[in-house]
């Protein structure tokens, strides 16, 4: 196929050494992270009107305005579950590229759900039809790249990003068509009747109790992955496929349910996002929060505790840049290029070069 | 309509055969999006600034073959990961072409300017991107089969140890083969952008994906790549004929695509699978 598994031996390889220099491995998430940060900054200086109110805006008013908190906390927790969705896939030898259909489609399946349910259902009850039904729009639409890859050895990393580019327009149209509200000038379904909403934390934020949750998954996964036996062939069906044969067990197999489960983690940030930030579906919910998915997870190297400070940091980046350049009337994405920077240096080694440049009292020059 | 065909195959054909170098030579790049995206829109400024669309091609070509060779160097330099190197630049190349546009033109809309040839047409009416296409094609085919330098090539992908020992560096060979890959890839958008004459955002919309399912649906051979690029041309020109009876949303259509790939993608991977297992 994509000559993959020989690319996955060179990381394996790269891994080794990797375990034996663990200060190599943070210092590529650190210099990315600081990249992005100095990036944000020149964007934000060279396109704001005012650079110094800008820049303000940027490092400090999200940390003092509980309005602002309050928003990237709850940003930080779709993050957060989306990271461990695409962590969740890494693990298990397989590559989750199909993120923003996934959540696109959980918001979908919830947002139909809560708008249709009967209201004789008690609230709870329905709330828990609509997670249920985001878990399985997701799920589905990840194992179905599971089952093709374990079965007829498609590549996954190309059908899930096809699934998602095909379910992304179909939704789009359901928003836009069927699903729309005719009394609204949104491109968006009606709102969610207010009790059937996720309960607010921090009003006037959109800050809700799905942050708990997010970070509840986030532990349940840090101690599935390290403590259960499952979670043990898991990494073992990734790191080390042919010794997992050896071990007595086909590394094939954890696909669809690796692919499956990271799906409907993506499905369950759909859910998060309808039913606690938005109030309804509007079109492109998902917009960023797939691919920022993949960006946290490079940062946290896959680690589900690493994941929230991981988050909280991306989402910081994220909602303070494009907040501090709301006033200068340019609407950059901003996203895209912070994405990228992550991207391009999150996975890149420079321990060589550190030494070199450092000197001895700071690790160099050995 | 063969014609029309046929020119709608030709930014397929450019990216889809740059995307088959790159996986010959043992690293896909699945960059190919974001360098149409990226060459589309330099391919119309630097039109727009000199008045000829050959000069705008070059340019992005270039600016293509240079911008993924560095990319590759980078992998190779620091050991980064060239699948998430490779997605980088397509989430930068949207960014970066937005951002030109608002800062030189001031709108992050559709860009149309007289000075901006609209035809791709040249000497008795022949598409000149289909003609670049076809001796693109054409070339890749006889050096990979033909030539040394094809046989190393392969062999970069293949066995890079039995290449290295042989004192021949396979690196070189994949940071070439993704330097021609950036460049195809820009020329076909330079294509797109060229075909109307205009610069529209989001044009490429997906085609770039498209080229790497084309190289296993034409089972990564240079004359299957063009085949496979025609077919999905022809898929394309129906649906554009159907978008025209407004039997079916528009929005819906742009799923087909995708949907299509998926499902021919499907099917030559489990022939091959199947085929490798006997």
């Amino acid at each position: 196929m994509l000559d993959k598994e020989k690319w996955n031996k060179k990381t394996q390889d790269k891994k080794r050494d990797k375990k034996s220099l663990p200060r190599g491995v943070a210092t590529g998430s650190i210099l990315a992270l600081l990249a992005a940060v100095l990036l944000s900054t020149i964007l934000i200086a060279l396109t704001a009107d005012n650079p110094g109110d800008a820049l303000k805006s940027f490092f400090i008013t999200p940390w003092t305005s509980l309005y602002f908190l309050g928003n990237m906390l709850d940003r930080s927790g779709l993050l957060i579950v989306t990271g461990l969705g695409i962590a969740l896939a890494f693990k298990g030898g397989t590559f989750n590229l199909g993120g923003e259909g996934q959540v696109y489609a959980g918001g979908l399946a919830a947002v139909f759900v809560l708008l249709h349910a009967p209201e004789s259902l008690a609230p709870a009850v329905t709330i828990l039809v609509a997670l249920a039904a985001s878990l399985a729009a997701g799920g589905i639409l990840g194992a179905v790249s599971g089952i093709l890859k374990s079965r007829f050895g498609v590549d996954e990393l190309i059908s899930s990003f096809l699934i998602s580019s095909t379910v992304a327009p179909v939704a789009d149209y359901l928003i836009s068509g069927p699903l729309r509200d005719p009394t609204s000038n949104l491109l968006a379904t009606a709102r969610i009747p207010a009790r059937l909403l996720l309960p607010r934390l921090m009003e006037p934020s959109s800050l809700n109790v799905s942050l708990l949750g997010a970070v509840l998954v986030a532990l349940f996964f840090a101690f599935f992955m390290v403590s259960t036996v499952t979670g043990y062939r898991i990494r073992l069906a990734g790191s080390n496929p042919i010794f997992a044969r050896f071990a007595g067990f086909s590394p094939s197999s954890y696909w669809m349910p690796v692919m499956g489960v990271s799906g409907a983690l993506h499905g369950l940030a759909g859910f998060f996002a309808v039913a606690g930030t938005y109030g309804l579906c509007h079109r492109g919910f998902s917009g960023g929060i797939g691919w920022n998915g993949i960006a946290v997870a490079l940062i946290a190297r896959n680690n589900p505790l690493a994941l929230i400070p991981s988050a909280v940091a991306f989402a910081w980046l994220e909602t303070g840049a494009s907040a501090a350049l709301l006033s200068s009337g340019l609407s950059i994405e901003t996203g895209t290029f912070i994405q990228a920077v992550v991207f391009l240096l999150v996975t890149a080694r420079f321990v060589p070069l550190g030494r070199k440049i450092l000197p001895a009292w700071l690790g160099g020059g050995k | 309509m063969i014609a029309a065909i046929l020119s709608m195959a030709a930014p397929l054909i450019l990216a889809g055969t740059g995307a088959l170098i790159t996986e010959l030579a043992g690293s896909l790049a699945i960059f190919m999006e974001g360098f149409m995206t990226l060459g589309a829109f330099v391919a119309w400024t630097v039109a727009r600034a000199t008045g000829y669309a050959w000069a705008g091609s070059l340019a992005a070509a270039l600016l293509g073959a240079f911008l993924a060779w560095a990319l590759a160097r980078f992998c190779e330099k620091t050991g980064a990961n060239t699948f998430i190197a490779a997605l980088a630049l397509n989430l930068a190349a949207t960014g970066i072409t937005q951002t030109l546009s608002i800062a030189w033109f001031g709108t992050r809309g559709v860009l149309v300017d007289d000075r901006v040839p609209a035809s791709t047409k040249i000497l008795s009416g022949i598409d000149s991107y289909l003609v670049l296409a076809l001796v693109a094609v054409a070339l890749t085919a006889l050096i990979v089969k033909r030539t040394h330098f094809g046989l190393r090539l392969r062999a970069a992908g293949k066995d890079p140890e039995a290449l290295a020992e042989r004192g021949v560096s396979p690196a070189r060979y994949r940071e070439g083969a993704w330097a021609a890959a950036g460049a195809l890839a820009a020329l076909g958008g330079a294509a797109l952008t060229f075909r109307i004459g205009a610069h529209i955002p989001g044009g490429v919309a997906g085609r770039g994906w498209i080229a790497l399912v084309i190289v296993y649906l034409g089972f990564r051979n240079a004359w299957g790549v063009l085949a496979a690029s025609i077919l999905f041309a022809a898929a394309e020109y129906l649906s554009g004929i159907v978008q025209g009876t407004g039997t079916i949303p528009a929005t819906l259509l742009l799923g087909l695509p995708p949907a299509l790939s998926l499902v021919l993608f499907s099917i030559t991977s489990a022939l091959r699978s199947r085929s490798s297992r006997h």
